[in-house]
């Protein structure tokens, strides 16, 4: 645009001087001089203001690009608006022979001020709106003044509903998991269909062997004697035909080769259909594991943020309502304020646990913000625990490679170690530990910790009195809180933890400290840039500090880490996973009978109003437990009117109870089982059956609902941890909808959210809480 | 430059190979750090009929790691060495395993960036196998005939110093060879590490 106004600015300055020059020989230029009185004197005034124009238009088209200077972009308009003004108002008379290029030149320039003018109006808008804006900021900024004290006292507040925003955030992204969890799933399940369809390949083979098999028996007779020329009987001498014996010798062959055939075929097609049947318990399930635990994630992070913001904003409230009165103090929770850096992830599919930042691979607590181990690192510190302590050499013999790749794998899937008697098992466990802590990008002690503290001269002398070891530790502890993110630590200190106890076996595993900070020092140090003299030249010095890290590890930790990664040690989704895999596995286990049929003995889905009558009619002749039992449903189906959905208590849950309630069934009583289906509400209902449950109505661990009041209520106490439960008092009304799923293996994997539900919805109800108070005691 | 895995006996047949003796099988191999087994020893009248001069010879052993933490810094040596001793335990079900699968690739790299150096390949522990005598270097011979480099097996027992003159006569006379090769006008002194 500013090329093409130029060369219109020059075209018109050609015709400008050539216009002038003829007005000035015919005196013909009043008009001009009266807009224009630098043009008044003589022609060279005359080329100068065309160079200032020119000039003007050169400045314009500068102004127009950058809109930030407005004071020239004020002068450039104004001087760009009086030349139209000039070109239009004065009345010049070209000569006749270019009037009529004057005049398109003319219009063109005309356009391009108008688009100057435009730009120039809407600098003026951006003007007036930035002006605006600053007041607007200034505005902010003194109310911000104003309110800074008062913004203090919510930091919390403000500070956990940033972390929500955040969090959100990583929701949405589990979902988005889940939903292509749920993609592969169904790709996969499509493309074992159509692998299935080998079988069918093979079958139609087996068919057509058999077919060829049974047409050659019906054709066995296939000699013919009179065509042939040849007889079948045998002549006088009781001697068959040469030729006839020839020729049954062949037809024997062939049958043999065909029936040959049809085994073969037949043995392909089995083990094929072995294979394929195989394959699909296995991958379909595993995806199946994967699709559920990604969506249960969604649900149980999404659940546990909103509970947290609905906390914030109660505790909001009180602490309005109570001014000046001390908040409650959040305990333990205080640690888990996290620093900002972390951005945590519980991803369904850990896809990188080797070689992946940490901040990826550990999992964070939604309840009570505390970082730990995901489990299957976790388990690699307890199998070495439980097994490689006695163990001689342990992390110093080489592992078996090709093991270590499978353990790798199954890590990196998720699955759980299961401890093999061999002599490689415990040096793999702890070769893939010690590759877990080489691998990541970076460094255990971070990258600062090798210029800090390994380069320092102060940490490298070895001490010969215990005052400067001590000042050496305390060195060390200094760094480690402050300058190692918390994440680190939390690895640091089981890591430091475990070593230890290695260490202080030393007199069976012939490990010391010593020689375990030798093996170790490469892993927890390590410069920015790799130099491999450098580390040459203070292997030393490393494992000196990683020997003192050993030793001194109680010492080395805040009291407030100590204790959360002492307590924490249970991976409150162990439970759901176990059940997914031992659910799983009872399915492997009892391929004959149809699981079907076993499942909906215990699961039924029962809507609530219909559920409600039944229970009614039920009330008056089952017992007092299944009373107290009915009664609760009523209570829940009265003050709920619309499903809910909440997996928040999902943690707590004790395993057995999800999935073994048929065992329960089994052992002490008999129940009545309705299934009923609706299209709004999912229940679960186990009413014992009336004449059974009455001989066994003191043993209060028959009914399986009791026993999950229980198994939660020592839970509770047990747990030093204060996870506090949350007790919503209004009904938590989500959007969210369960996907329905009409495969029934898929219902059957599913079971246990329903239960999940069902709990969720007595747990509302007061009177069961009381009850398992009083039946625990 | 004596490599091999861990446990596999690389330090006892160093001091071996220096002549001290080996009283307990699992005490003093824990305790091998990186750089601190450096030997410098005189031997006298080693060379003596294999072509070489009469002088005193100067080996130089460098003992390593084992450990895969160290392979980084492992590297640092490899570009001086003149022979490379490989380890592998004969108390092991596969002895010659970990050598195809991790120690050849690097000798097979480094080959290329070190033309004049050549390995053995040493059968430690040969007290406690129960596999005939012989076998693995046979089996050795068989599998590494191809291979650039290969200079040949021993067994050796570091425990009962069974094989130990030998391995040092091998690792003299390849090393010389070696370093002849490499520096054409040596003066005698030979250093292998």
């Amino acid at each position: 645009m500013s090329s093409n106004n130029l060369q219109a600015f020059s075209k018109i300055k050609n015709l400008f001087q050539r216009t002038q020059s003829s007005a000035a020989n015919n005196n013909n230029n009043g008009d001009a001089n009266n807009s224009l009185p630098s043009t008044s004197t003589n022609n060279s005034n005359n080329s100068y203001s065309n160079l200032s124009s020119s000039h003007a238009a050169t400045t314009s088209n500068n102004t127009a690009g950058s809109s930030s200077s407005s004071l020239s972009s004020s002068q450039g308009t104004l001087l760009s608006n009086s030349n139209p003004n000039l070109l239009a108002n004065t009345s010049i008379k070209p000569p006749l022979e270019i009037e009529h290029e004057f005049f398109s030149t003319l219009e063109e320039h005309q356009d391009t001020m108008e688009f100057y003018k435009k730009a120039e109006k809407k600098l003026l808008d951006l003007k007036k709106s930035s002006k605006k804006m600053i007041e607007k900021e200034h505005d902010i900024a003194t109310l911000f003044n104003d309110f800074a004290p008062k913004f203090k006292k919510n930091k919390e507040m403000s500070e956990t509903l940033r972390k929500f925003g955040g969090n959100l955030k990583s929701t949405s992204t589990l979902l988005s998991q889940a939903m292509m969890k749920l993609d592969e799933f169904k790709d996969k399940t499509l493309e074992m269909r159509d692998e299935g369809k080998t079988i069918s390949k093979f079958r139609s083979k087996y068919d057509s062997a058999r077919s060829d098999y049974e047409s050659f028996k019906l054709e066995t007779p296939r000699v013919n004697p009179d065509k042939d020329g040849f007889t079948n009987k045998p002549n006088e001498h009781g001697e068959y035909d040469p030729q006839y014996i020839e020729r049954t010798k062949k037809v024997e062959e062939d049958f043999k080769l065909i029936a040959k055939n049809l085994n073969n075929a037949y043995s392909d097609y089995h083990n094929e259909l072995d294979f394929q049947l195989l394959k699909r318990d296995t991958e379909y399930f595993s995806d199946l594991k994967s699709f559920i635990y990604a969506y249960y994630c969604y649900f149980s992070t999404g659940m546990a943020l909103f509970q947290q913001l609905d906390n914030v904003v109660k505790k909001a409230e009180e602490a309005q309502m109570q001014e000046g009165h001390l908040s409650k103090s959040n305990g333990v929770r205080n640690i888990a304020v996290i620093p900002k850096h972390i951005f945590p992830h519980i991803t369904a599919d850990r896809n990188t646990v080797f070689g992946a930042p940490l901040e990826q691979v550990m999992i964070q607590d939604y309840d009570s913000g505390i970082l730990r181990l995901p489990p299957s690192i976790k388990q690699l510190f307890d199998l070495i625990r439980a097994f490689g302590l006695d163990q001689e050499g342990v992390f110093r013999v080489n592992s078996d490679e090709q093991y270590m790749k499978k353990l790798i794998i199954d890590i990196e899937m998720g699955k759980e170690i299961q401890y093999v008697n061999k002599s490689y098992f415990v040096p793999s466990i702890a070769g893939v530990l010690k590759l877990f802590v080489r691998e990541l990008q970076e460094p255990l002690m971070t990258f600062d910790a090798f210029q800090e503290i390994i380069l320092n001269p102060d940490m490298q002398t070895l001490p010969s009195e215990s005052s400067v070891k001590e000042g050496q530790v305390s060195k060390l502890k200094e760094f480690i809180n402050t300058k190692v993110p918390i994440h680190y630590q939390v690895v640091l200190y089981e890591l430091c933890k475990l070593l230890n106890e290695v260490a202080q076996h030393e007199d069976k595993n012939k490990m010391h400290a010593n020689n375990l900070s030798l093996i170790f020092s490469m892993n927890l140090f390590r410069p920015r840039l790799e130099n491999a003299v450098q580390l040459a030249q203070n292997v030393k010095h490393m494992s000196y500090v990683t020997c003192l890290l050993i030793e001194n590890f109680d010492t080395l930790f805040e009291a407030s880490l100590k204790t959360v990664c002492d307590t924490q040690n249970e991976d409150p989704y162990e439970q759901i996973r176990k059940s997914i895999a031992e659910q799983r596995e009872e399915i492997l286990d009892e391929p004959e009978s149809n699981p079907n049929t076993a499942r909906s003995i215990e699961i039924k889905i029962v809507n609530f109003e219909q559920e409600k009558k039944e229970e009614d009619s039920e009330e008056s002749d089952s017992d007092d437990e299944s009373d107290i039992e009915s009664s609760e449903d009523v209570d829940t189906n009265s003050s709920i009117s619309s499903p809910m959905l909440t997996f928040s208590d999902l943690p707590t849950l004790n395993s057995s109870e999800i999935i073994q309630p048929k065992r329960h069934l089994d052992r002490n009583v008999k129940y009545d089982h309705k299934h009923v289906t609706s299209n709004h509400n999912v229940s679960l209902i186990l009413a014992p059956s009336k004449d059974q449950s009455k001989d066994q109505t003191k043993l209060p661990t028959f009914s399986p609902r009791i026993v999950k009041i229980r198994a939660r209520n020592n839970l509770e106490n047990t747990d030093s941890m204060p996870t506090e439960i949350v007790e919503i008092s209004e009904p938590f009304s989500s959007n969210v909808t369960p996907t329905i799923i009409s495969d029934p293996q898929v219902m059957r994997a599913m079971a246990p959210p329903r239960r999940f539900m069902k709990r969720v919805e007595k747990k509302n109800s007061k009177p069961v809480l009381t009850n398992g108070e009083t039946l625990n005691q | 430059l004596i490599l091999g895995d861990t446990v596999s006996g690389k330090t006892s047949l160093l001091i071996a190979l220096m002549g001290g003796v080996i009283s307990d099988s699992y005490v003093t191999p824990l305790l091998d750090p990186f750089d601190s087994v450096v030997n410098n020893f005189t031997l006298r009248g080693m060379g003596e009929g294999n072509g070489l001069p009469k002088e005193n010879l100067h080996v130089k052993y460098i003992d390593t790691r084992g450990s895969v933490d160290y392979d980084p810094i492992r590297y640092l040596i490899y570009p001086e060495t003149n022979l490379f001793v490989i380890c592998c335990s004969l108390a092991n079900d596969e002895p010659l395993k970990s050598v195809i699968t991790r120690w050849l690739p690097v000798i097979k790299d480094k080959y290329k960036m070190i033309p004049f150096a050549s390995f053995l390949v040493v059968g430690t522990k040969s007290e406690t196998t129960s596999i005939p005598k012989g076998s693995f270097i046979t089996s050795a011979n068989s599998m590494f005939k191809n291979v650039p480099g290969y200079a040949g097996a021993v067994e050796v027992s570091a425990m009962d110093q069974t094989g130990i003159k030998e391995l040092q006569q091998k690792i003299i006379v390849v090393g010389a060879e070696n370093l002849r090769k490499k520096n054409k006008d040596s003066e005698g002194c030979c250093t292998i590490q």
